[in-house]
């Protein structure tokens, strides 16, 4: 193993973290904004029938 | 070597549309739950011990048959291969010790390592958070998981085709001159060690969607493995007429061995081998999205790469740690990049 390919396992290792993290960025944001975002809907609805 | 501009211009268009697509599973989820007004983490927390029962029993189930069942169905698989003789005297010793060296590194190197992220990184980078998406129905599971495991594994595929200096960690599953089933597991163990949809199903699974991965795990292998072997079981569907519908369907949503095979084709301009294209593993789909496919119904004369000399099993299995003796190889010491 020469520093090149040193280099080379360095940037390929990045290409791979990168193709990991941006699709587990979506589905962790995507799930967490589903839960958050019905959530308060539900308790909205829920006090506005209340103070009915 | 660099990269065409064209083709810098397809990934980053192509990349672009990915993260929709990623986000698709979720936001049809989304206005699923929107409409119909389920909540489905409120019965989770209501029911957690059954609910959590029933996926530790699903797991119990099915991890087994995952894990034994699908190389049992690679071996029998092979056996048939070999019965039938489509091997062709072209497993030459070297070839039989790079495919057998492959399949155990993906057992032995693999394996351990995915547990161990599973067991030590992922609590560390995610704290808090094992199995709290636990209340992700099984169906949209399934399909978050369908999409996000296999749209990840097209983009390193196709990657490593397109960039130049990383197609030598893929040369390895694409030098031998035959088809078959141990070709889905011959891989340089770099590239197989750092393939990026492993981790992200790994870190899937440790957020709750644990049930959805087996299932999707067991289909692909089975997908894969069948693309990539000898035995052409999508032939009866292009020969009769009555399933020609089906065999338009089919030949588009999943990797078939036809469109396989022409990926690992050593020809490009005769209308039927395409190694530009078809980088699809499970779905084909990505590739018809993207515009990397090429359908023919028919198989390649030949496969492998043309300029192929042999190289040792050792420097196809571990290059770029070992490197090969054959003068000139992309993989020699001093060997082009992209030949």
């Amino acid at each position: 193993m020469r520093l090149q390919d040193v280099t080379l396992l360095v940037k390929k290792i990045l290409v791979g973290v990168v193709a990991t993290a941006v699709p587990l960025l979506i589905l962790l944001g995507g799930l967490h904004f589903t839960r958050k975002a019905l959530t308060s809907k539900s308790a909205t609805e829920q006090i506005s029938s209340q103070a009915k | 070597m660099k990269i065409d501009a064209e083709v810098r211009e397809r990934i980053i268009r192509n990349g672009l549309a990915s993260v929709l697509i990623y986000a698709l599973p979720v936001a049809l989820m989304f206005l699923t739950f929107y409409f119909t007004g389920q909540r489905p983490w409120q019965q989770t927390a209501n029911a957690s011990v059954p609910l959590l029962r029933y996926y530790q029993s699903f797991e119990h189930t099915l991890g087994p048959l995952n894990n034994y069942g699908l190389t049992l169905f690679v071996f029998i698989l092979g056996i048939l291969e070999f019965s039938f003789g489509l091997y062709e005297g072209r497993w030459t010793k070297n070839e039989r010790a790079t495919d057998i060296a492959c399949f155990a590194a993906s057992y032995i190197v693999i394996r351990p390592i995915v547990t161990y992220f599973g067991l030590k990184v992922l609590p560390f980078v995610l704290p808090g958070l094992k199995n709290h998406f636990a209340w992700v129905p099984f169906f949209w599971g399934v399909f978050i998981i369908c999409v996000a495991d296999d749209l990840t594994q097209y983009w390193y595929h196709r990657l490593h085709h397109q960039v130049p200096w990383l197609w030598r960690f893929h040369r390895t599953h694409h030098s031998a001159a035959y088809m078959g089933m141990a070709m889905a597991s011959r891989q340089n163990v770099i590239y197989t060690i750092f393939f990026s949809q492993i981790y992200l199903t790994a870190a899937l699974v440790y957020l709750g969607l644990g049930g959805p991965a087996l299932i999707v795990l067991g289909l692909k292998g089975i997908i894969t493995t069948l693309a990539h072997s000898s035995i052409p079981w999508d032939k009866p569907f292009y020969k009769c007429k009555v399933l020609h519908p089906v065999a338009w369907v089919l030949e588009r949503l999943i990797s078939t061995p036809a469109t396989h095979h022409a990926h690992h084709a050593d020809a490009t301009d005769d209308g039927i081998g395409y190694y530009k294209g078809n980088f699809g593993n499970m779905f084909f789909l990505w590739d018809v999205i993207f515009g990397t496919a090429h359908i023919s119904r028919e198989y390649p004369k030949s496969y492998g790469i043309t300029h192929y000399e042999g190289d040792q099993w050792y420097a196809q299995l571990l290059w770029p740690i070992f490197k090969s003796k054959v003068e000139g190889s992309e993989l020699a010491a001093n060997g082009p990049m992209v030949k």
